[in-house]
């Protein structure tokens, strides 16, 4: 129930027009190829962006330049269609490499988030962000609580064109919060059990006690934990008044897991340092 | 007369009696361990090992065949044995000029021990710098670098973003930069909206963008810095990391060459190009594969080989410890065979190289040792003896290619840096060549100062007989042959002398006689019997003389059926049987030849006809002049020799030389101005002075022998025989048959000094002698000799007198 299944899964990369960069490409093609699934490239041109290009006074300042050069919709609309096929050139060569079947679509503005099948379909969404400060405005979607309640299925941020770690901690707000992370991470992200920690946040000691067994019953079925060291780690349970889960999170690259709706998306003050934080986040139901 | 002067049958043939050496057959004999009669050749090998001074080099020199390979090695290899190991070679990269590739000497047999240490040392350097990448710790300083970058950079954007935030300006990321727009409520208004603010909202928006413009474009022009200092500290990261990880592993193997300074330099510059190139040495060949394109990949592999190539050693030559010096010997002594090689190989259509490619030539294996080359083969190829000498003048090696000594080519190569060189080189060839060598080349006698001249005879004493006997059974027992028996042995010895042409003489000719051994072994092993007999020598010699003797059958055939003409009875005036000697690869016979002599009035003038029509070579020319001049001393010493006379060797139509059938024109000639006949049943050899004294020649067997076959073969008379000079009867050693018949007197060898004793033998009338006024008594052949010409002269000195000088001229013609 926990082990991964074999059905065939399909991986949808949503890339910002704005804010691509190649090593998510790569973080989901390994993700697909591990998966032995499909990946589809959704390539999204932000409707603020081409907005500027209609403006006649607007000029773009470019990192390999050092004058400005007038910013019009024709040269924007240019500019987009060579990134569109030079991104759909870079899946192509990576699935090919790995074995990986890919899609690949350009749509504009957020017309895209209407189209049920294109994401209620995926298996699991990997969504990027480089971290600029300019690239917010794409990655709002998923920075309100709002936004993130609104995802229908497993979504990953990835943030800052890291490579992904193979470590997890998962917030334990309920039991069922770590059956369905144990699950999703084990399926979707390949989680190794010693690379898994378990973080109770706000739970009575009857829950923690029953994840507790659950934690060990699952270690013990799996033949892979033989011995300590390669069990799922509990770290000490983390209360509403208590830490800061961000400050106590190890590594400072870990994929951090959580249920949405769940008590600890209910608080801001735990959720605003995570979102903006480097760990890239991983959104299940 | 004649009969009396006849050689008797003993001295036709040299014959051996080994009883008094007391041994039954070989097995019995000791080994030879010097080599027999080359006494001379053995003190200048000594010599020659011994001094080491520049250009006392070797040139052995003798006939082949006559062992010189072997007895030079024989010597030198205990003498090199006894020498110091020479130091191992190695090239290395030159990390400053690859193409210049530094060499490294090493003490011998470490040489290898370095190339392995630094195979494994570039191995284990892959594997623990991919480690080092691969740790947290790096990944944790890589990532502080990396986010101190972000986090300049995100500080300097925060600046402007609040600013622009302030003044309702957005920034935002377009496909290849930055750009400013007005927003409202975080979304960036669009024309319609733009055109809906008043006029002032617009300019002030137009103008705050304006502002803000100034301040990115500032942000922006840093962002490049930032990257290359982030860069920067990145490769310091990076050396930092690999250094502290190389460190460790050169320091081990460096503890075990702190008596090679060489070796420490080159451990220091190897230590700098991998820290240098550490970026290499990342990814191993299964995760290039894997995670990066094909291509890219396969570059990044050669990329990686070269890198750990370059800190490799390649081991040019290495000793073993208790090896002694080398001794080496070049079979094939091309320019690339001396000097090695710089090999190149394909990458993607191209012809690389680097110092790895460099190989070992003849003169790098023997350096420290002895080199021996033949040197006919070593003229013969191109440009190798001159680089031979090159090399060694200059004492030291440098590999080049052919292209590149001739300035050919313009392929990519290398110079690598040049070897010092010391070496003895031994050149073995043969006399004609080392004379010319000698005599033409201004550098051989400066490089080659020590001259080995092997003999193949050597002169018979009892001494020697008994050692020849040992190099009989050593030869044997070197070739794992069957014993000799003692009969088996003299006739060795006695086919060993015919073929030294020398009763006096036995040949030390190690193939001839090797080969002969081995044939004897042959025969002795096809009537199974256990050790060698006479009879299986004998047999020996037969077989390979019919193996070799069809073309003298042939010619036996040609005057059996009178296609070639030649008497063997009867007596003619001006007619006489010469000899000469055809040689045909190794194997020489005798084959008569008829030749005739008119004589008629002239100026006095003998006439070659071989020579008037370039068939006769020089020697057999001057032989025919110094008839003239006998003619003329002899006879007509106050009148003019007003003769002219023609010889001809007839049906002869090859070229004629030498001198040997010199006496038997002459007695053609004396026989045709006496008018007295000659027998036929003669056959003449021997050259002859301007005095009348018959002089030695060379082939007096085979002359003796051709003569004899053809007379066997028309039938011994008894009368037949053959003229010989005095001096050549130390050289017969005839075969069985001529020898047997001399016995029964059915054939005979006549030994003469001058033309006199030949012409009275030939013709039956003595030549006479002279008395105190010049004449000689009647009825001898040099009194009709003398009247002959004398009438010559006088019909010459009628006939000038009565006719007119045009027709005096007309003589001279006739």
């Amino acid at each position: 129930m926990v082990e991964s299944s074999t059905r065939h899964r399909r991986v949808l990369l949503q890339i910002d027009a704005a804010t691509h960069c190649e090593e998510t490409v790569g973080a989901a093609i390994d993700i697909a190829a591990r998966l032995g699934g499909e990946l589809h490239g959704l390539f999204i041109e932000d409707a603020d962006l081409v907005t500027v290009g209609d403006l006649d006074f607007i000029r773009e300042f470019r990192f390999s330049s050092p004058v400005a050069h007038q910013l019009d919709r024709l040269t924007l609309e240019g500019q987009l269609r060579a990134m569109a096929r030079s991104i759909q050139r870079q899946l192509e060569r990576a699935g090919n490499h790995r074995k990986v079947t890919v899609g690949f679509r350009a749509v504009r503005g957020d017309l895209w988030r209407l189209e049920k099948e294109t994401h209620d379909d995926a298996d699991l969404v990997i969504i990027e962000s480089t971290g600029w400060l300019h690239s917010r405005n794409y990655r709002g979607q998923l920075v309100t609580r709002r936004g993130i309640l609104a995802v229908k299925c497993p979504t990953l941020l990835l943030k800052g064109g890291q490579r992904l770690a193979p470590y997890v901690t998962i917030i334990c707000d309920s039991v069922d919060s770590v059956d369905h992370g144990l699950q999703a991470v084990r399926a979707l992200l390949g989680a190794q059990w010693k690379s898994i920690t378990l973080l109770p946040f706000c739970l009575s000691e009857q829950e923690q006690a029953e994840i507790l067994r659950f934690a060990t019953k699952l270690s013990e079925d799996s033949d892979q934990a033989t011995n300590e060291n390669d069990r799922i780690h509990m770290m000490d349970p983390v209360n509403d008044d208590g830490n800061n889960v961000l400050s106590i999170l190890t590594p400072d690259n870990c994929v951090v897991v959580m249920k949405t709706g769940g008590k600890f998306m209910n608080n801001s003050a735990q959720l605003e340092p995570l979102l903006t934080s480097r760990h890239p986040l991983f959104f299940i139901q | 007369m004649t009969g009396s002067k006849a050689l008797s049958a003993s001295r036709l043939c040299r014959k051996y009696d080994l009883k008094a050496l007391g041994f039954k057959d070989t097995s019995e004999l000791k080994d030879l361990h010097e080599p027999l009669g080359q006494d001379r050749a053995v003190a200048a090998i000594r010599f020659g090992i011994g001094v080491r001074h520049q250009g006392f080099n070797m040139f052995a020199f003798g006939p082949s065949g006559s062992g010189k390979t072997d007895i030079i090695r024989r010597y030198i290899e205990p003498e090199a044995a006894a020498q110091p190991v020479p130091d191992d070679w190695c090239y290395v990269n030159n990390f400053t000029t690859p193409d210049h590739p530094k060499m490294l000497r090493l003490p011998a047999g470490r040489a290898k021990d370095l190339a392995k240490q630094m195979e494994n040392l570039t191995a284990e350097v892959r594997v623990v710098i991919s480690a080092a990448y691969e740790s947290e710790d790096y990944r944790t300083r890589l990532d502080v670098i990396v986010e101190q970058f972000k986090l300049k950079q995100e500080e300097a954007f925060e600046n402007l973003q609040k600013k622009a935030g302030d003044k309702n300006v957005a920034i935002v990321r377009t496909p290849m930069g930055l750009a400013l727009a007005p927003s409202s409520d975080g979304k960036v208004l669009n024309p319609e909206a733009f055109s809906k603010l008043s006029p002032e909202e617009q300019e002030q928006f137009k103008k705050d963008i304006g502002e803000l413009e100034g301040e990115l474009q500032a942000v922006v022009r840093m962002l490049p810095e930032l990257e290359r200092e982030q860069r920067r500290e990145i490769v310091k990261l990076n050396r930092e990391v690999t250094s502290f990880t190389v460190d460790h592993l050169i320091d081990e193997i460096r503890e075990k060459w702190r008596d090679c300074t060489a070796v420490l330099v080159f451990f220091d510059e190897v230590q700098d190009y991998i820290i240098n190139h550490s970026d290499v040495f990342r990814l191993s060949k299964d995760e290039a594969v894997e995670t990066i394109p094909a291509r890219m990949a396969a570059d990044f592999m050669m990329q990686q080989e070269r890198v750990i190539g370059n800190c490799q050693v390649n081991v040019l030559v290495s000793h073993k410890v208790d090896g002694g010096a080398p001794v080496v010997y070049e079979d094939n002594p091309t320019v690339e065979n001396l000097l090695g090689r710089i090999e190149h190989r394909s990458e993607f259509g191209s012809l690389v190289t680097d110092f790895r490619l460099i190989k070992p030539g003849a003169l790098h294996r023997a350096n420290g040792g002895y080199l021996i080359l033949d040197a006919r083969r070593l003229v013969f190829q191109p440009y190798a003896w001159e680089t031979l000498k090159r090399e060694l003048r200059s004492r030291e090696i440098r590999v080049e290619t052919l292209s590149q000594m001739m300035s050919l080519g313009s392929m990519v190569t290398l110079q690598p840096e040049p070897i010092p060189l010391d070496i003895k080189v031994i050149l073995i060839g043969d006399p004609l060549l080392y004379y010319m060598l000698s005599q033409n080349d201004r550098d051989f006698n400066n490089l080659f100062k020590v001259p080995v001249d092997f003999d193949d005879r050597v002169p018979i004493t009892d001494e020697a007989i008994s050692l020849y006997a040992q190099f009989i059974a050593t030869e044997a027992r070197k070739k794992q042959l069957m014993p000799l028996d003692r009969g088996a042995v003299e006739q060795v010895m006695e086919r060993m002398t015919r073929l030294t042409s020398d009763t006096e003489r036995l040949s030390s000719h190690t193939r001839s006689l090797s080969d002969l051994l081995s044939e004897a072994d042959y025969w002795a092993a096809s009537r199974s019997a256990s050790r060698i007999e006479a009879q299986d020598v004998k047999h020996a010699v037969k077989a390979h003389i019919h193996r070799s003797d069809r073309m003298r059958e042939r010619t036996q055939e040609q005057f059996q059926r009178g296609t070639m003409m030649l008497d063997t009875s009867g007596a003619k005036v001006g007619q006489i049987n010469g000899l000469s000697v055809l040689q045909l690869g190794d194997f020489a016979f005798g084959r008569p030849s008829r030749i005739t002599a008119r004589v008629h009035l002239g100026r006095g003038r003998v006439i070659d006809i071989e020579r008037e029509v370039e068939l006769g070579g020089p020697l057999h020319s001057k032989g025919v002049l110094i008839l003239s001049n006998f003619l003329a001393a002899r006879y007509t010493e106050n009148k003019p020799l007003s003769l002219t006379a023609s010889l001809v060797f007839e049906q002869s139509y090859g070229g004629v030389d030498g001198d040997s059938a010199s006496s038997t024109e002459l007695y053609a000639l004396l026989s045709a101005l006496s008018d007295v006949p000659i027998k036929q049943s003669f056959a003449v050899t021997g050259s002859v002075n301007q005095f009348g004294e018959v002089q030695a020649i060379g082939g007096v067997n085979e002359k003796i022998e051709g003569f004899f076959d053809l007379c066997n073969f028309l039938g011994l008379t008894g009368d037949q025989g053959v003229l010989i000079p005095e001096s050549n009867v130390k050289h017969l050693m005839l075969k069985d048959d001529v020898v047997e018949a001399a016995e029964k007197g059915l054939f005979h060898i006549y030994a003469v000094t001058n033309i006199d004793q030949g012409i009275e033998i030939l013709t039956g009338m003595p030549g006479g002698e002279p008395d105190t006024a010049g004449n000689y008594p009647s009825e001898t052949i040099n009194a009709r000799v003398k009247a002959r010409l004398e009438a010559f002269a006088e019909a010459a000195r009628q006939y000038v007198k009565s006719g007119s000088n045009d027709k005096a001229s007309g003589v001279d013609d006739g």
